[in-house]
């Protein structure tokens, strides 16, 4: 019997040693994890709808003694504000990786942490063509999800990943369907609606992924993850509290009217879509739709929501603005390319308050919309949403957890 | 808790020891068993962790042993389960128990058991990396017949409660729901008879 009761003995003190306080199932019940997807630009209070821009190919197709001024295209193009505006957006997946993509003997499976395989759908309305109806869309409360999406973000299902440092985000946007989309001849009479189909059924409107998530001309068609970043740096802490993933896509007050033209066919392709602020692209064939390619610009960030504070900016006046104007905090030190990568963190230019900024220094600067892309992809003077301008700092901040500081008063002058 | 858990589990598995020695002498005779099973887990349909976790693989071990009684015999067994996911989840687990299994009295070819037992589980989550031992009871039903005078196969269903209750949760982590595990085993048995 003593040998058994010290084995029992022993027994418990391993037991003893074994209980580390750690919660596991709860752990795996309770993810960390946030991911809210936002189709703006700014991280919080963003402007509302604005009127449409027009892609320069545009403005001169419909100026006075060109070819298509007074005709129906003009006419009715010109009539389109976002009232009309419709989308319809299936987002399929947000990857997360360390590198610069699977290869070299890592497959996909092993290169990616998938943060989310939650599909996101978001349209408009739920009525789709033939008396048909968006069934999955109308499930999952598409609708308010896309307000969301164009407000103050829409949280969807993720999932924990091993902690550490990713460089590289990826979003498969299955579609983005944006409507009006119109046909019209070549000497601009209207000819038809264009239609496209989603979740499988008709909708109307145009799929502009297709153009945007790829650049046919920069041989990048047949890309996996055609929207990607590969130059961020987002964090997980290491740490039993939640964080978000905010995962931006450039759409709102971003919207222009383009025109291609399809060769051949006689028709010319009206459609709205981002800015083409990367690379310009023209009428004449259809050709020119493959330099759409990589004009929706898409940036992400981490926080931890009970880790951070905010600035007043309402002291902070924009001089030399633009169009659409913002108010943007950066982490001081960090590089900012306002054509490259969007705003840390930004409001709308009116806006009192940046929200969500982890403890630290920050610049504060503005950005503003005075440029467009025009032949011979230089930037010429014009608006086209896409704020290519930034002013240099005009005020630094330090931001305390849980607290709003105010920024000094000060004038950020766009060049 | 946990510890007293362990002693009374102990304390009874002994007890059936030393009983043994008492009663050598008369018709009733020792007969122990070791047997290995392997077969699918699962976490409960429907409880919180089968929102996270698939089913996946699992095996374990046992030594049994008969009590001084016919219809009563006591256990100690582990395994290893894994889940998995689709996304980065997963989850080991290794259960230790200590249980009573009851001989239904089924008129049959066939060996039905009841099973109740307590013990530990060593459990480790991905990819946050946490792990911990947490007290279980174990809920078991089993069905064998005899292959020879050696072997006996058959299959068994085990149902395990873990409890994760006493822990808190964290502090700075609204909204956060501690949850205990309730997790299937169901596996294919083949034992073998150490005496006749």
């Amino acid at each position: 019997m003593r040998r058994e009761k010290l084995l029992a003995y022993l027994y418990l003190l391993l037991m003893a040693l074994g209980c580390t306080g750690e919660l596991v199932f709860s752990d795996l019940a309770n993810p960390r994890a946030r991911l809210v997807l936002k189709g703006t630009y700014e991280t919080n209070d963003p402007y509302g709808w604005l009127p449409f821009f027009n892609d320069d190919a545009y403005d001169s197709l419909v100026a006075p003694g060109q070819p298509l001024h007074n005709t129906d295209f003009h006419t009715q193009t010109l009539s389109h504000g976002p009232q009309h505006l419709e989308w319809y957006i299936d987002l399929a997946e947000v990857r997360l990786g360390q590198g610069s993509g699977p290869g070299g003997g890592r497959d996909a499976e092993d290169y990616w942490e998938f943060f989310s395989r939650q599909r996101l759908l978001l349209c408009s309305r739920y009525d789709a063509l033939q008396d048909k109806e968006l069934k999955s869309c109308r499930q999952e409360e598409g609708l308010a999800k896309l307000e969301a999406f164009f407000g103050e973000g829409v949280e969807i299902k993720a999932n924990d990943v091993l902690v550490g440092t990713y460089n590289h985000l990826a979003l498969y946007y299955r579609k983005i369907i944006t409507n009006p989309a119109l046909l019209f001849s070549d000497t601009g009479s209207f000819l038809s609606q264009s239609t496209a189909i989603f979740e499988n059924r008709g909708v109307r409107g145009t799929d502009i992924a297709e153009r945007y998530q790829y650049s046919a001309l920069g041989g990048n068609a047949t890309l996996l993850f055609p929207l990607e970043r590969k130059d961020l740096k987002l964090n997980i802490p290491d740490e039993n509290r939640p964080y978000v993933l905010e995962v931006r896509t450039f759409l709102k007050n971003n919207i222009n009217r383009h025109i291609i033209r399809v060769g051949g066919l006689g028709t010319t392709v009206y459609f709205l879509g981002p800015a083409d602020f990367r690379i310009n692209h023209r009428y004449n064939t259809l050709l020119e739709s493959g330099r759409l390619g990589g004009n929706i610009l898409m940036d992400g960030r981490i926080y931890q929501p009970g880790k951070v504070g905010a600035v007043d900016v309402s002291l902070i006046t924009i001089a030399g603005g633009g169009a659409v104007n913002y108010k943007a905090a950066i982490p001081l030190g960090d590089s900012f390319d306002p054509q490259k990568q969007l705003a840390y963190a930004a409001t709308r230019g009116d806006g009192m308050e940046i929200r969500n900024l982890p403890p630290g220094s920050y610049e504060i600067l503005a950005l503003c919309d005075k440029k467009r892309r025009a032949t011979g992809d230089v930037l010429e003077a014009g608006f086209d949403g896409f704020p290519e301008t930034a002013s240099p700092p005009c005020a630094q901040v330090t931001i305390t957890e849980g607290s709003t500081v105010i920024s000094p008063p000060a004038t950020c002058s766009c060049p | 808790m946990t510890k007293r858990f362990f002693i009374t589990l102990l304390l009874y598995h002994f007890l059936g020891v030393s009983l043994f020695c008492q009663f050598e002498e008369e018709s009733w005779r020792f007969r122990p068993q070791i047997g290995l099973w392997f077969g699918p887990v699962t976490p409960f349909p429907g409880s919180a962790l089968s929102y996270y976790l698939d089913t996946n693989l699992g095996g374990g071990i046992f030594w049994r042993m008969n009590l001084p009684s016919d219809t009563w015999r006591s256990e100690v067994g582990t395994s290893y389960s894994y889940y998995d996911s689709r996304f980065q989840s997963a989850l080991h687990t290794v259960p230790v128990y200590g249980a009573v299994d009851y001989l239904l009295p089924i008129e049959l070819p066939l060996t039905f058991y009841a099973k109740l037992g307590f013990g530990a589980m060593y459990v480790f989550s991905e990819p946050n990396k946490r792990e911990n031992w947490h007290p279980l009871m174990l809920l078991g039903y089993e069905a064998s017949f005899p292959a020879g005078k050696w072997v006996n196969i058959g299959a068994r269903i085990d149902y395990f409660f873990v409890y994760e209750g006493y822990l808190r949760p964290p502090p700075h982590f609204p909204g956060y729901r501690v949850v205990n595990a309730h997790l299937l085993k169901f596996g294919l048995m083949v034992n073998f008879n150490l005496s006749r």
